[in-house]
């Protein structure tokens, strides 16, 4: 290409990229940019900020609530992304191997259904599952485990994962549906030529179905990372981080300590580091994940 | 077609997983239809009384705020994915100068936590004199959609191949024509699959509307709001009507699904949800 | 990316409300006669409404909300819109309007409101909130017209007289301002379901300690669930430490030199190892409520009120449990929700030294509630509410909250509701809050500690939680118990810059 040519698919690049940054300054830079400023300050959200230098982040490794709400969430995000993958991509791969394209397509549609029902409701549910008379401990009364029975959600040593594993069978439709796709990609060449070497059932779930789904693989660890550590909702409406600190996590420390203590300067310097160890995971997971394709 | 087989046990455990996975469907459903008192004394037993009032009830409160919901959705949604359509050609396949920093700076956003920036941003609207109008949210759910939306659209433009561009540009086309009439065309599943993605997440979005709209202009989550345990209400909650409400606004993401189903799933499966 | 905390919604205002309509204060009510503040007003009145500002001004009054068609749970009130077209006739020209919305987090909407110059005129504020969790700044100090005649109210020298004197004392910051005016009060107690009493056997509510541990046991032996609730620790210190501490009140009381137990005579207390775990009596209460709640159903003992709250609620209401510590309002829901029981209920009783060695057996059953309810409003700033600097605005909304906050309308508007009871002299409680509007006529002394850090009770309440589920023994809520106390002083000394030392 010539310079000018060059030049103009330059500008014409960056013309194409014009609204969304206009966008993006206006709604989105700017109000990051005034709160990663806060982080340094001592914040209120109401009076003007006072600048304090490293404070907030000296006062945040003394943070002993911080030290256990940090643990809870590495426990929050790696069992979240083997829940995120391992269902979806089991209900998946039956779907997938299923006959008829008809049954695949009336399962397919009938599992991506509760995409229209809001989050809250099934949050609202487990917490009547979860109760002391509620049907888990009933089911468990029934087929003779009386013993197994437990206060799900008031005993500290149990609570966080019994928020964790709510949601049962942990069946994401996104995440069904793009292993689904990933298994449709696949090309006959590779699942002929697999047969061919006796990769058959199992073996060649292992061997080509998981290989193959790698980039999907990749883009739902990420997302589930980044929600998993993003999500307060959970433990905010089920326990609000209790019993005791069991089910706390960062996010809900830097809410509370914000909206309930108004100090949103601390809040802010918890979320920038928030921020930078889910950038530091992402690449990580980026490194580990090699993408096969 | 490759003939699959799935055994018996498969089969089975497909079924049950399917069963469990609507059972929050059946728990809205038997619940919109029960008395405060019979939701507090059982919750998952199916109702002995069936009390309809409550759809009539839940109506009158979240109906008018669909139309709202859906005139604020459907210009953000149309706005985002015409935008990012547009960035995502930019950083596919064209050249030009600091491309992959700006490309890394939309990217961050994904991973910046949602409430860090609420007073800011609430703070730059009220500036922009917007709030109590639609726009007060049209614009910021158009800069929220940007980075997932580029990011997985720049997924899919680069899986294009290039002849078709370069016959496009033989043909003395440019970029503006290759986009409209060769890429957007190509990319109609994709962007239903995005729009959809779009939809689901500002469909359940509160705390902003709630701080910007008033009464005149309000969505169908702060319509819903009314039937949850609130301020001021000490008494039995009436969960029943809010599981009404909670169907009834479901249904507009019923009717798009089951309209827009199809391209959705082709979307999906043209392989540039990845990474 | 606003969109991942819309789900949060739901427990938000639970959360938020229930605790802060009924937790966080110490009481020292007042239907008992006050005694006026040195008055200091000669001037005359403060006139408002001929300074000529005309224009609208707005009103959030929370449950007193008149007509409302929006908040959740409300019934249709006239009173306070009819106290408002009195005052619209009596000055053309001002319109008053009331904010009929439900708000999921009203803490969040306020501090929003305020940083956009936007908050209402007229706010519903309560003390401890003003004083220690919102921003400094957004609400108007109403301490100097306090001490000026109120035009509205005739034969009082100061607005103040009017008021309850113990209540203004009590609920002032720090600093001695008072940001709200304070009109109405919780009351709190045991309620019970008759029809399970019966059939358990019991034919009389429990009047000792001792009978409340024997009725609960019975229930338990019935095979009836006897309590199941989280146990409020800030409900539950106030009703013990009110009772051990009672000689002591007084000194307590007048650290910061002011009568009634504020922020800074706790956090005091709290420094000198009064309110502190090196006190035998401090922590003395704890093995003993252990006892009654080993009779209660666990599920909820270890949750945070303010998450399992409607749930424990809706519990009773159905039926499901035989006795439930609540506030005032209890009747009025069972009512509303139509409950197929008989409802009574019975006090905190006094307790003995049988009991424990530490009771000064002073009666505490008004110890919990408080000026905590709903006829607490306070005034936007001109920085938080940017229509605040319209010349002559500030004047008129002041003379409206006047012409508001006279005994009469505060007897109206209160008891219209009819689940709290007005606190201020010359004003009677409604014929449905006659049974626990006594508690406010007991001379009581609240104490406690969760001025000190908007966050001490709740993080005592998981320690508290912890210790009766079983979890921890009493030497590690001990221990926990003073790490918290410790934090929350230092964490007062640094917001207000106060040296405790030197009380």
């Amino acid at each position: 290409m010539t310079g000018k040519a060059k030049l103009k698919t330059a500008l014409t690049g960056y013309a194409f990229i014009l609204p969304t940054f206009v966008f993006l300054i206006w709604f989105t830079y700017y109000p990051v940019y005034q709160a990663l400023i806060g982080a340094f300050t001592d914040w209120d959200g109401f009076n003007a900020p006072r600048y304090i230098g490293l404070d907030n982040f000296v006062r945040l490794f003394g943070d002993e609530v911080l030290r256990q709400s940090t643990i809870n969430a590495l426990i929050w995000v790696v069992l979240s992304i083997v829940l995120a993958v391992v269902p979806p991509f089991l209900v998946a791969e039956l779907i997938f191997q299923l006959r008829q394209a008809r049954a695949q397509y009336i399962y397919r549609t009938l599992f991506v259904l509760p995409i229209v029902i809001p989050g809250i409701v099934t949050i609202l549910l487990w917490r009547f599952l979860y109760q002391g008379e509620g049907a888990i401990n009933q089911l468990l009364e029934l087929i003779g485990l009386g013993s197994l029975q437990q206060l799900w959600l008031g005993d500290p040593n149990i609570a966080l994962y019994s928020i964790i594993l709510m949601g049962f069978p942990w069946i994401s439709a996104f995440n069904l549906l793009i292993f689904y796709s990933g298994l449709q990609n696949i090309s006959t060449e590779v699942l002929e030529a697999a047969k061919l070497e006796g990769a058959t059932g199992w073996k060649r779930v292992w061997r080509i179905d998981i290989p193959s789904s790698f980039p999907q693989l990749r883009l739902i660890i990420i997302l589930t990372l980044i929600g998993s550590l993003q999500n307060i909702v959970p433990p905010l409406i089920m326990t609000n981080g209790g019993p005791g600190y069991s089910t706390y996590v960062p996010i809900l420390h830097m809410y509370n300590v914000s909206t309930v203590n108004g100090e949103f300067g601390y809040g802010m310097s918890i979320a920038l580091v928030m921020f930078v160890v889910i950038l530091l995971l992402t690449l990580v997971n980026m490194k580990l994940v090699k993408s096969e394709s | 077609m490759r003939a699959h087989r799935l055994p018996g046990a498969g089969q089975l455990l497909l079924l049950l997983l399917l069963v469990f996975n609507l059972l929050p469907i059946y728990f809205i459903l038997e619940n919109s239809v029960k008395s405060p008192l019979e939701f507090a004394s059982s919750t998952l037993s199916f109702p002995k009384a069936l009390q309809w009032s409550n759809y009539g009830a839940a109506w009158d409160k979240v109906g008018p705020s669909l139309y709202h919901t859906s005139v604020i959705i459907a210009a953000s949604v149309v706005a985002i994915v015409a935008f990012s359509a547009m960035s995502a050609y930019s950083f596919s396949k064209l050249r030009f100068p600091l491309k992959n920093t700006l490309f890394l700076l939309v990217f961050g956003l994904l991973l910046i936590p949602g409430f860090l920036t609420l007073i800011p941003l609430y703070l730059q609207i009220k500036k922009l004199g917007l709030s109590d109008s639609y726009l007060a949210l049209i614009l910021p759910y158009i800069a929220g959609g940007q980075a997932f939306s580029i990011f997985v659209l720049k997924t899919f433009f680069e899986q294009l191949p290039d002849e078709i561009f370069e016959a496009a540009r033989i043909d003395g086309a440019g970029n503006i024509r290759i986009f409209s009439t060769v890429v957007l065309p190509l990319s109609v599943p994709i962007c239903t699959t995005v729009a959809i993605i779009n939809i689901t997440s500002l469909w359940n979005d509160y705390l902003l509307p709630s701080l910007l709209l008033d009464r005149s202009h309000q969505t169908i989550t702060m319509a819903l709001v009314a039937f949850e345990a609130a301020a001021g209400n000490y008494g039995l909650s009436d969960y029943g009507g809010m599981m009404a409400a909670y169907l009834i606004a479901a249904v507009p993401l019923l009717l798009l699904f089951s309209l827009l189903m199809r391209n959705f799933v082709e979307g999906i499966s043209s392989g540039s949800i990845k990474m | 990316m606003t969109n991942k905390l819309a789900k949060s919604s739901a427990a938000l205002i639970a959360l938020g409300l229930v605790l802060s309509a009924c937790g966080g204060n110490n009481a020292e009510n007042g239907q008992s006669a006050s005694s006026a503040p040195a008055a200091s007003g000669t001037a005359s009145g403060t006139a408002g409404a001929a300074n000529g500002w005309k224009g609208t001004i707005t009103m959030y009054a929370q449950v007193y909300t008149p007509n409302s068609k929006n908040i959740a749970g409300l019934k249709q009130q006239k009173a306070l819109q009819d106290v408002a077209s009195e005052y619209e006739a009596a000055h053309p020209g001002i319109k008053i309007e009331f904010v009929d919305e439900e708000f999921k987090d009203y803490t969040q909407t306020v501090r929003v409101k305020a940083a956009a110059g936007e908050l209402f005129d007229v706010f519903w504020g309560q003390w401890a909130e003003l004083n220690n969790t919102f921003p400094k700044g957004i609400a108007e100090d109403l301490t100097p017209y306090f001490s000026q005649p109120n035009p509205y109210i005739p034969g009082k020298a100061t607005w103040g007289e009017a008021m309850n004197a113990t209540v203004v004392s009590e609920t002032k910051s720090p600093d001695g301002k008072s940001y709200n005016i304070n009109g109405d009060y919780v009351a709190t107690a045991f309620f019970y379901n008759m029809d399970l009493f019966a059939k358990a056997g019991i034919s009389q509510p429990p009047g000792s300690w001792s009978e409340l541990i024997e009725t609960t046991k019975k229930l338990k032996d019935a095979g009836i669930t006897a309590m199941s609730q989280a146990p409020d620790y800030d409900w539950f210190q106030r009703h013990f430490l009110s009772d051990f501490y009672a000689k002591e009140f007084e000194q307590i009381a007048g650290f910061d030199q002011s009568p009634g137990v504020s922020s800074l005579d706790q956090s005091v207390a709290i420094a000198k190892g009064m309110l502190n775990t090196s006190d035998p009596r401090f922590m003395g209460w704890w093995p003993m409520f252990k006892s009654l709640t080993d009779n209660w159903k666990p599920d909820y003992l270890s949750s945070e009120p303010g998450v399992v709250g409607s749930n424990a609620r809706n519990d009773f209401l159905a039926g499901k449990t035989a006795i439930f510590y609540d506030g005032s309002w209890l009747p009025e829901n069972a009512k509303d929700a139509k409950v197929s029981f008989e409802l009574g209920s019975f006090n905190f009783p006094v307790l003995t030294q049988a009991d424990t060695p530490y009771t000064t057996s002073t009666d505490v059953s008004g110890a919990v509630g408080g000026p905590n309810a709903a006829f607490q409003f306070a005034v936007a700033t001109k920085q938080a509410n940017a229509s605040m600097k319209e010349a002559g605005k500030q004047t008129a909304v002041i003379d409206w909250l006047q012409f508001v906050g006279t005994p009469k309308n505060v007897e109206r508007i209160v008891n219209e509701h009819g689940t709290f009871v007005p606190t201020w002299p010359d004003t009677k409680p409604a014929e449905s809050m006659a049974e626990l509007a006594n508690q406010a006529s007991n001379e009581l002394k609240a104490l406690g500690v969760g001025g000190s850090s908007p966050n001490l009770n709740k993080n005592m309440q998981r320690i508290f939680g912890l210790y009766l589920s079983g979890n921890i023994d009493i030497a590690k809520a001990t221990a926990d118990v003073k790490k918290e106390l410790d934090g929350a002083i230092k964490e007062y000394q640094s917001k207000n810059s106060v040296d405790l030392g030197k009380y």
